[in-house]
């Protein structure tokens, strides 16, 4: 990981110094070390400082629609994924980027995290040893194994060589295979659904901070749920209007979420919303046998209409 | 002392509209009366360039500055343009119908202070409506101030406001009334240009002088950098300014300047305290 | 007023007692989310929980039916929402929380605007503030003029062993002690085992320099700054729903031209939207903007008008950032940059006789003491 930090900033540096671009957006030491924060480079000095570890859990790619410079991007295989839809949909131009590939093995979910070694919120170190994650707080080092703390979407990610990319920086490596930490019983049905999403979204505060940090979201909060002139959904903010809000985002980024789970990690609250976006998944796969994030000129397919499709489904 | 949550603070009352008429394709004037008597009273107590709040019940609420001077004893105007859905079902109301209204609120124009001064109006399309509360006022109280030039233009004849006060503001004593389209049609046979313009042919002195300049923002420019040319001080000039409102109590937080609530310590501001200010305008 | 020991063991009973006849709010763990609830008697606070979201929904509720309308033959008939008279407690609050409530009476306790739902649950509600035996990595209250063990609420209480050295601070808060049974006196050890703790937590806390009102008011120009510092925020809003102080809000009716209500609500000023006037145009249409008016808000223009910094140190948004932007960042980014400024926090805050007094007469807590359900036991 440390080769892999360090040919990121050389990277970083060479593409500043040559002018191939003046920004570069990737990942930085935040307040906590087992939270990476995005970090924006124009110059060599900031640009020592990239750091890449299981902690880089934003999804760099939200940034690009608001860059009007040209720009180098760190980009895992999720941010690849949205880097590739944002291309079909013709929001963001090919000439403005420059996709630097990391090959990323996996990322730790700070909820699985906590639940294995307490509060991170105090940790004072953190960092991968071997195939264990460490975390010290209060001069304890509290060590678990990376496979029981990946996010569960690292274990099915299948993009780990990310095809997409202008170079790409590392060595692909296997992604740790573990325990989910939501175990979905075999036998979920409506009725189990509408209770556990009921449940989880009892503690929605409708702060927005899901929608803000996906790259799909671009519409801000020109957002359907807060129209004014076509009232899509009531004032009042309970549980039912919540899932209102999650269900109809769920729906507009059908076909589009890469699942990276930046929703998820946003939530102030803790909300597990990757479930649901992976639910959608299955069925846009299912229906429209599309994978979101493989290709540059295919666009997703609820925003297209083929003719072909009124035929399959037998209409 | 009344409790303050006796204070029905942010809650408004009901009002009748007395009548209705269009100005332009997309402004009408409203001539509402707050149904309550104390209400009313209060209103009617107001200063020149404070706003109220009108509810469309199932809407929402809009800031509109009360176009009437407070020597009108019979209604509030409110010239009010459609611009989003607040106003876009105001505009569908009729004579009879019910609103709902809470103020007056804003600073309003210190009156008072411009005593024994004259005063030079410049307005631009329908932002003529917040200085029209005090030139009425003015001429209301003609004695108490000097000479007053009112410099109006807008883009096309038909964007013009208040034509039915034209004769009134032509043939009052002492006042210099002038106007001008961006671009006239067949039938216009006044003048044609720009508002500044207006005020540089004029030339106004700035002795004891009040401007007061309500517009645009790039009609604004134009008229500093000609009443600048002419030696007026930012301390003689007066705006009003605009923004998206809600509460109108200074307590939502979103219609600031700087620290300075555009609906409690404005609308009414002296440039003089605008350059003072750091702020998103 | 006397500080007095509660027994260790003593303070569920105490809170059950509070709870047959107040509606008791106190920190509550929800599916790995701590938030304040409403809890029943028997159920155990979870006091260590710094709570994700902070109390101030309590008392300036989320979403607030403020009237409802009907159209019939005589008009519109307007019903504004019932007077709010449910007595409350929140117990358990840490100072920084009990303090944002001193912050947000300054708006909304306006004697001639006052925030009208806000002053009703205000009057009848109480506070019991916990002292914290701990700082977590993300305090910073003793920054902004708070302390760990800062004496604010109606009644201040410390962990000092298992027992709790307790205080009452106000009327209100002498009512709530006579139901925690029979207490002893405080003895000198036992206060300054306080002073021990409360002195060991602060200076646990690194003390930030905080630019002056008037240094922050200057650096407004400078657009550099402020779209380095604001790189990476989303301008998502999770801040300022955690945030005890943020008190912007939106007024939105619900219904039709018929019948409906119309409610008060939480906005944020990171919102897009929230500036955007009907016309289309938005003084603060990029991120930097928002980010800027948040931060000179709480730290210049509420300062200026109330002689305080519209922020306690508790560090909800450092944890709850998706990005990880760091408060303490752009205090100590600012402090570089307005090296050379005026300097110095306490001398461009108005002074005592410069901040109008809080005239209103809605005393907080006003409405618990007048009808106290203390008893002797």
């Amino acid at each position: 990981m440390e080769k892999l930090q360090t040919q990121l900033r050389e990277k970083a540096i060479e593409l500043l110094d040559k002018g191939e671009v003046t920004a570069v957006i990737g990942w930085g030491s935040g307040w906590n070390p087992a939270k990476a924060t995005p970090l924006f480079a124009r110059d060599k000095e900031t640009a020592d400082k990239f750091v890449f570890n299981p902690f880089c859990f934003n999804n760099l790619a939200v940034y690009l629609p608001r860059m009007n410079e040209k720009t180098a991007i760190m980009a895992k295989p999720c941010e690849a994924g949205s880097i590739v839809a944002l291309l079909a949909e013709g929001k963001i131009a090919r000439e403005n980027i420059y996709v630097v590939g990391v090959a990323c093995r996996g990322i730790v979910d700070p909820v699985k995290l906590e639940k294995a070694v307490g509060s991170i919120d105090d940790a004072t170190a953190a960092y991968l040893d071997g195939d264990s994650v460490v975390v010290e707080i209060g001069g304890e080092a509290k060590r678990v194994p990376f496979a029981e703390v990946a996010m569960d979407k690292c274990m099915s990610c299948n993009q780990q060589d990310t095809t997409f990319s202008d170079v790409m920086v590392g060595e692909p490596a296997q992604v740790p295979q573990g325990q989910p930490s939501l175990v979905v019983p075999e036998d979920a049905d409506a009725a189990w659904w509408a209770a556990f999403w009921t449940k989880e979204f009892d503690r929605c505060i409708r702060c927005y901070a899901c929608r803000e940090s996906c790259p799909a979201c671009y519409c801000r909060d020109n957002c359907a749920v807060q129209s004014l002139r076509e009232r899509w959904q009531h004032v009042t903010w309970d549980s039912k209007e919540a899932l209102m809000f999650h269900a109809q985002r769920a729906m507009h980024v059908a076909g589009r979420c890469i699942e990276c789970g930046a929703c998820e990690r946003a939530c102030p609250m803790g909300i597990p919303l990757t479930l649901l976006h992976q639910q959608v998944g299955k069925a846009v796969k299912k229906l429209f046998d599309f994978n979101v994030g493989e290709k540059v000129d295919e666009r997703p397919p609820l925003e297209t209409f083929r003719k072909e499709e009124l035929e399959k489904s037998g209409h | 002392m009344t409790s303050a949550t006796d204070i029905k603070t942010m809650l408004p009352l009901t009002a009748t509209i007395l009548e209705v008429f269009d100005e332009t394709p997309d402004i009408k004037t409203f001539r509402i009366k707050p149904d309550d008597e104390q209400e009313w009273e209060k209103f009617q107590n107001r200063k020149s360039g404070q706003v109220a709040e009108l509810s469309v019940f199932g809407t929402g609420e809009s800031v509109i500055s009360i176009t009437s001077p407070p020597t009108q004893p019979d209604y509030l105007e409110f010239t009010i343009k459609r611009t989003g859905v607040v106003t876009d079902m105001i505009h569908t109301f009729i004579a009879g119908d019910k609103i709902g209204i809470r103020g007056p609120y804003g600073n309003g124009f210190p009156v008072d202070d411009w005593k024994g001064k004259n005063l030079v109006f410049v307005a631009g399309g329908f932002a003529l409506a917040p200085a029209r509360s005090v030139l009425n006022y003015a001429l209301d109280k003609r004695d108490d101030y000097g000479h007053i030039d009112l410099f109006y233009g807008a883009r096309t004849p038909g964007d013009l406001c208040f034509k039915w006060e034209y004769d009134r503001w032509k043939n009052e004593k002492d006042m210099f009334f002038d106007v001008t389209v961006d671009c006239g049609d067949d039938a216009w046979t006044g003048k044609v240009g720009v508002v500044p313009a207006l005020v540089k042919d004029a030339n106004p002195s700035p002795e004891n002088t009040i401007a007061i300049i309500c517009g645009p923002p790039i009609m604004i420019k134009f008229t500093l950098q000609e009443l600048n040319a002419m030696g007026f001080q930012p301390e003689q000039i007066v705006t009003t300014l605009e923004g998206k409102m809600q509460c109108c109590v200074g307590l939502c937080g979103r219609c600031n300047v700087g620290s300075k609530f555009i609906c409690k310590d404005g609308p009414v501001f002296t440039l003089a305290e605008l350059n003072a200010i750091n702020g998103d305008f | 007023m006397v500080t007095k020991i509660l027994p260790a063991g003593n303070i569920q009973s105490w809170i059950d007692k509070l709870v047959a006849s107040y509606g008791v709010y106190a920190p509550v763990e929800v599916e790995g989310a701590s938030s304040f609830k409403q809890i029943k008697a028997g159920q155990a606070p979870a006091f260590d929980a710094r709570t994700d979201l902070s109390p101030k929904g309590i008392i300036f509720k989320q979403v607030e039916k403020i009237l409802s309308y009907k159209k019939d033959e005589n008009g519109i008939a307007i019903e504004y929402a019932p007077e709010e008279e449910t007595k409350t407690v929140i117990f358990g609050l840490r100072p920084c929380d009990a303090r944002s409530f001193t912050l947000t009476d300054k708006p909304f306790l306006d004697p001639v605007m006052p925030e009208n739902k806000y002053a009703e649950r205000r009057k009848h509600t109480a506070l019991v503030t916990m002292a914290c035996n701990k700082a977590c990595n993300t305090c910073f209250c003793t920054s902004v003029g708070g302390a760990p063990d800062e004496k604010v609420g109606d009644v201040w209480m410390m962990n000092l062993d298992g027992r709790y050295i307790v205080e009452a601070l106000t009327e209100a808060g002498e009512e709530l002690l006579k139901t925690a049974g029979s207490l002893s006196d405080a003895t000198v050890d036992d206060e300054a085992a306080a002073k021990r703790i409360g002195e060991t937590v602060a200076a646990s806390m690194e003390k930030l320099e905080v630019p002056s009102a008037k240094a922050l008011d200057n650096l407004f120009t400078d657009e550099a700054f402020w779209q380095n510092l604001t790189a990476k925020c989303l301008s998502c809003g999770a801040c300022t729903f955690v945030c005890p102080t943020c008190y912007c809000f939106d007024v939105k009716d619900d219904g039709t031209v018929k019948s409906g209500d119309r409610y008060r609500g939480w906005d944020s000023c990171m919102f897009f939207q929230y500036n955007r006037a009907a016309g289309g145009h938005n003084p603060r249409e990029f991120h930097w903007k928002r980010m800027r008016q948040r931060m000179l808000h709480k730290f210049s223009y509420f300062p200026e008008k109330y002689g305080d910094i519209d922020c306690v140190g508790c560090g909800r948004c450092i944890k709850s950032c998706p990005v990880s932007y760091d408060l303490r960042d752009f205090i100590q980014s600012a402090l570089r940059a307005t090296a050379g400024m005026e300097l110095g926090f306490a001398e461009e805050l108005p002074t005592e006789d410069q901040v109008e007094p809080l005239a209103c007469d809605v005393k907080p807590s006003d409405e618990i003491v007048k009808t106290g359900v203390g008893s002797d036991d």
